[in-house]
């Protein structure tokens, strides 16, 4: 049995396709950059619409497969930006319906979870999903992933991402910041810590670290000081929702999991409370196809699949919100 | 005799005998994964700030552990041991009615903080001891502060939501409302601003639909 999965939220047009074990068979996905500025919603539609044909086509290759091999049509109904969710549900029922095999409408940050749980082996651990637009730390409980810490205004990657575009940095900007993080001379300077109970918030931050590079401070030692500030917060709600949740297992998805430094401070963390701890391979912390695929087969499997009439797409769908019929 | 009693995220508890009386030593221990800056200046911040804000919460009338003796540097503080059970642990043992009543007990409480200018920063169940029906001691006031801004109330409220949707979610609604209905009879006529604001908080987070109010 092969699943194909279409992730369709942001910025990435990802198409994956697994088998009835969760092996990835092909992951294939097509990046839009914006040339200048944040992520334009109907231009990225655009350009997901174009590149649809070529990102399917890479995807079946990559696979080895012929489409009617494929047992399921599983896509990312939300959340995320409207014009490009609906180019995502739109291939998926097109393809559902001529080839006639159950469409499955999955939330992009289930999806997330689910494939960081599969590839680190995890139970159910608490999990810290961080990304250019969530932050959140969560874990299971009665069918549903509960959320026990999150920010009250922006999410990590998009403070990180918008740190970079006032610095000039370009697209994605996570990356150079911990590449120039890293030739810091000067050391700490001081900055906003917000960390309220579990929730965070990263907006002063972002502010006070703009104000450090307009005063003339070396942009690698802001980059330093940023990421130091924002990954203790991290880390700290980390080991509180650890010790409240009394989990044995911290995963880290997202895109942000491709921070090595994030991901060492984790690892203390585990270390201190005695905790486990792993982390999304960095080929799939970013969006990805495959992981709507895999989730797509847990839905498909726990004997769940999405009508037509409910396919719309779900812009704001929460997490917390949904349903995981395949774990108890 | 020096017993450790409990081992948080933040502190490690002890329990000591102090010149005859039982006390509880709360140590924040050195976080070895952030800068020693950073972490220097958060334990030092927040040992000053739960001494003060412990004293300030009992001037406005809310049970809290008397504090015999702070020390800075050592990020340490001595204060009486409350014997009792966490409301953490309560909650499921009790039957619908006490529960309400508890947490209407709860409400008038963290009101009559906010009226004498008191956030408590990390309103969750592990930080309610309840000592005996009628008396609920508060403890953990390393992220409290004082302010007049309706926002921070908010957010006091906004957290402990939060703990009952995630902790508590077979009977997050009974104890929210009944919590609500304690919180207005003391706040008194600002209460609907603090519950507006609760809603605005809310309303700023990343991808928010029709959540149950």
């Amino acid at each position: 049995m092969v699943i194909l999965g279409i992730e369709c939220t942001a910025h990435t047009l990802g198409i994956g396709i697994v088998n009835s074990e969760g092996k990835v068979l092909a992951d294939s996905k097509a990046v839009y950059t914006p040339k200048e500025g944040g992520i334009h919603p109907r231009e990225a539609a655009e350009n997901h619409q174009k590149a649809a044909i070529t990102v399917l086509q890479a995807a079946i290759n990559e696979a080895n497969i012929t489409l009617d091999q494929l047992r399921g049509v599983a896509f990312s109904q939300g959340p995320g930006l409207p014009p490009a969710l609906r180019v995502g549900a739109v291939i998926a029922r097109s393809l559902a319906k001529s080839l006639n095999i159950p469409l499955l409408g999955i939330n992009h940050c289930v999806a997330h979870i689910e494939q960081a749980r599969f590839f680190c082996q995890a139970k159910i651990p608490l999990v810290i999903y961080l990304s250019g637009g969530n932050t959140q730390i969560t874990t299971l409980a009665a069918h549903r992933y509960r959320i026990f810490g999150e920010t009250l205004d922006i999410a990590l990657g998009n403070m990180l991402d918008m740190f970079a575009r006032a610095a000039n940095l370009a697209h994605p900007g996570g990356p150079k910041v911990e590449q120039l993080a890293k030739q810091a001379e000067n050391g700490y300077h001081p900055l906003p810590y917000t960390v309220k109970g579990m929730d965070l918030a990263f907006s002063g931050l972002l502010t006070a670290a703009k104000q450090l590079l307009k005063k003339g401070t070396a942009l690698e030692d802001v980059c330093y000081s940023l990421q130091e500030t924002a990954f203790s917060m991290i880390a700290e709600v980390t080991e509180r929702a650890l010790a409240h949740t009394q989990r044995e297992e911290i995963i880290l998805t997202g895109g942000v999991a491709a921070n090595s430094r994030l991901k060492e401070m984790l690892q203390i963390v585990a270390n201190e409370q005695s905790a486990h701890f792993a982390s999304v391979p960095v080929k799939y912390a970013g969006d990805n196809g495959a992981m709507i695929a895999y989730n797509g087969l847990l839905l498909l499997n726990s004997g769940n699949k999405t009508s037509l009439n409910e396919s719309g797409i779900q812009s704001k769908w929460r997490l917390d919100q949904v349903d995981i019929h395949w774990e108890s | 005799m020096s017993k450790l009693v409990a081992k948080g995220a933040e502190a490690s508890l002890y329990l000591e005998d102090y010149y005859g009386h039982p006390v509880i030593r709360k140590h924040r221990r050195p976080k070895p994964y952030r800068l020693p800056q950073i972490d220097a200046k958060l334990r030092t911040d927040r040992t000053i700030r739960e001494a003060r804000l412990l004293a300030s919460a009992r001037h406005a009338g809310v049970a809290t552990p008397i504090v015999y003796q702070i020390d800075v540097e050592n990020a340490t503080i001595i204060m009486e041991y409350i014997e009792g059970q966490r409301v953490k642990e309560l909650i499921p043992e009790l039957t619908k009615t006490k529960r309400q009543s508890l947490f209407k007990e709860i409400g008038k409480a963290v009101a009559l903080l906010h009226q004498h200018e008191v956030t408590h920063g990390d309103l969750t169940t592990s930080n309610m001891i309840q000592s005996s029906p009628k008396v609920i001691y508060f403890i953990d006031f390393g992220l409290a502060g004082i302010t007049q801004n309706i926002e921070d109330f908010g957010t006091d409220l906004h957290l402990l939501r939060r703990a009952l949707l995630s902790t508590h979610y077979p009977h997050w609604e009974d104890c929210y409302s009944a919590f609500k209905e304690g919180y207005r009879t003391t706040f008194g006529k600002r209460t609907t601003d603090v519950f507006r604001k609760v809603d605005a908080i809310e309303s700023r987070g990343r991808y928010i639909t029709e959540r149950i109010r």
